[in-house]
């Protein structure tokens, strides 16, 4: 589950494992991919409906676009609705893709030139981190609205709601509780106002899923006791007998907006040298309530671009529908009280549906250079759910754990003794 | 009454005899370094968070259709054993991979 996901390249092919199906093959290969498509939007300049003003930013408080010019504000466009994303997810059949979750091109250049349409200037936008940029010449802003072949262009994003004052709010409560054990160098530097309000990419995924597993289980039957042993070497020994059981479980099922990061830097959680489970722990999103993507909604925000695959993130979605399939089948073993081992599990994907999503989320990092750790402290910008790591004194916090180790030791070794003297 | 006494009382029964008063010294004596390491490994997660991430197996909008089909059966039994519980227990580890194997396709019940 958390092996290392890197973007493939196209020479690369899915490995087999053992002769068992690829997670490739496991997504019903006998069904056709389709694509989804939302309305069609345009680059350049995105202008409000009232004023013709290029001038739009997101209102974290309504959560809708506003004019800066006429104050204006608009009803989003939820993402549902356009991508029609509201069918029954147990009708899905085959890989269903929304546009903008589509292949990466590698190749595909990152700076993408818009022409202007104020004053005619060629504008280029760096994508990397944005899909917004300011026309040189007129102060127009121009946007990236329609899909470019290289994972800056998601399907939907989910507005910012949680305002900046709430975020570093939230962040000072919980460095806050977390100060005593802190490193001086950390308490020193700590300035949550530093934070950064960053849309991440991920994907969203819906699955029509069919699931087994199969293994051994036990009941006990009878337990008893058995003295053992003579003299000073006597002693109790407890025994067990118990049934064994072929067990196994076969379940439909669906799952409901699965959301996976789709950038390679966040989603491994095995380098020590980051701290990517902590944003990986402030999800779930509300994304039923995410917008048709505007990049007017990034304005003021950052971006990461996504450069993940539908393919590269196959196998480690198999993997969380075969977690929670056994989750979903774990209520039913109680009456092996001795315990089930699984030992074989399946699914078979009989339809998916992938939409590519910017999700916001406040991020406050701090480099702890010594031990090259980047530390993280994140903020659903939906929810305010906080997550975060502190660096730690680890001198002090050693010294007291010894301290209370010992201050507890001391009157058990009085007791020991005084035992053995009586 | 004292608490010292209170525990001196507790623990004299256990330390009566041989073997048995051995590991009931060894297991009171752990207790400091058990504190210790206890305090140790608490605030290390509290600050640190290294053990949490996203449970999506709960955290996600599963659905179930139909009942989830059981097939159990007797293949052994086991008439003596000191074991408490199965070898290898993995029925709580949902992440725990376990070998693979293709399963056919179904239409929804």
């Amino acid at each position: 589950m958390d092996e290392q996901i890197t973007p493939r390249t196209s020479s690369q092919e899915q490995p087999i494992i053992n002769g068992l199906p690829t997670a490739e093959e496991l997504f019903n290969p006998t069904q056709t991919e389709t694509t989804l498509q939302g309305t069609e939007q345009v680059n350049g300049l995105d202008k409000c409906p009232k004023c013709g003003s290029a001038e739009i930013q997101l209102r974290s408080s309504t959560g809708r676009l506003t004019c800066q010019f006429c104050r204006h504000e608009w009803e989003p466009i939820l993402a549902t609705d356009t991508l029609n994303l509201n069918t029954p997810i147990h009708e899905l059949q085959g890989t269903v893709i929304g546009s903008g979750a589509g292949k990466i091109d590698r190749e595909f250049d990152h700076a993408v030139t818009l022409k202007c349409g104020a004053c005619g200037a060629e504008v280029v936008v760096s994508t990397d981190t944005s899909t917004q940029a300011r026309c040189h010449w007129c102060r127009q802003n121009l946007s990236i609205n329609q899909q470019i072949p290289n994972g800056a262009v998601p399907d939907a994003v989910l507005p910012f709601k949680l305002t900046k004052d709430e975020a570093i709010e939230s962040i000072r409560k919980f460095a806050g509780d977390r100060r005593f054990f802190a490193r001086k160098q950390f308490k020193e530097e700590f300035v949550p106002e530093n934070v950064m309000g960053v849309y991440l990419p991920y994907m969203v995924i819906d699955g029509n899923l069919y699931g087994e597993v199969h293994g051994k289980g036990e009941i006990q039957t009878r337990t008893w006791t058995e003295e053992e042993g003579r003299g000073d070497n006597k002693r109790t020994v407890r025994y067990y007998a118990a049934d064994i059981y072929s067990v196994s479980r076969r379940l439909d099922y669906t799952v409901d907006d699965l959301q996976v990061e789709g950038a390679s830097s966040k989603i491994s959680h095995k380098d020590r040298r980051n701290t990517n489970n902590i944003i990986n722990s402030i999800l779930p999103f509300d994304t039923k309530n995410a917008v048709e993507f505007n990049s007017n909604y990034l304005n003021g925000f950052t971006s990461e671009k996504r450069d993940l695959d539908v393919e590269d993130l196959k196998p480690h979605v198999t993997d969380q529908f075969l977690s929670i399939a056994r989750s979903e089948v774990s209520g039913t073993l109680r009456k092996f009280d001795r315990g089930v081992r699984w030992e074989q599990e399946g699914v078979d994907v009989k339809g998916s549906r992938w939409v590519s999503m910017y999700l916001p989320v406040w991020l406050y990092s701090y480099y702890e250079q010594d031990k090259d750790v980047l530390h993280y402290i994140a903020v659903n910008a939906r929810t305010g759910e906080t997550m975060g790591s502190v660096p730690i004194n680890y001198p002090l916090l050693f010294g007291l754990a010894t301290l209370v180790g010992t201050v507890v030791e001391i009157p058990l070794i009085g007791i020991t003794l005084a035992t053995l003297a009586g | 009454m004292h608490m010292f006494d209170l525990l001196l009382s507790f623990i004299s029964v256990p330390l009566s005899t041989g073997e048995e008063s051995d590991s009931a010294i060894l297991a009171i004596l752990s207790g400091g370094p058990l504190a210790g390491i206890g305090f140790y490994t608490f605030f290390y997660f509290r600050y640190r968070n290294s053990n949490k991430n996203h449970a999506f197996e709960h955290e996600t909008d599963i659905g179930v259709l139909g009942e989830i089909g059981r097939k159990d059966s007797k293949v052994g039994h086991i008439s003596k054993t000191k074991a408490s519980s199965i070898s290898g227990d993995n029925s709580g580890s949902h992440r725990s991979r376990v070998g693979r194997i293709s399963v056919g396709r179904r239409q929804n019940p």
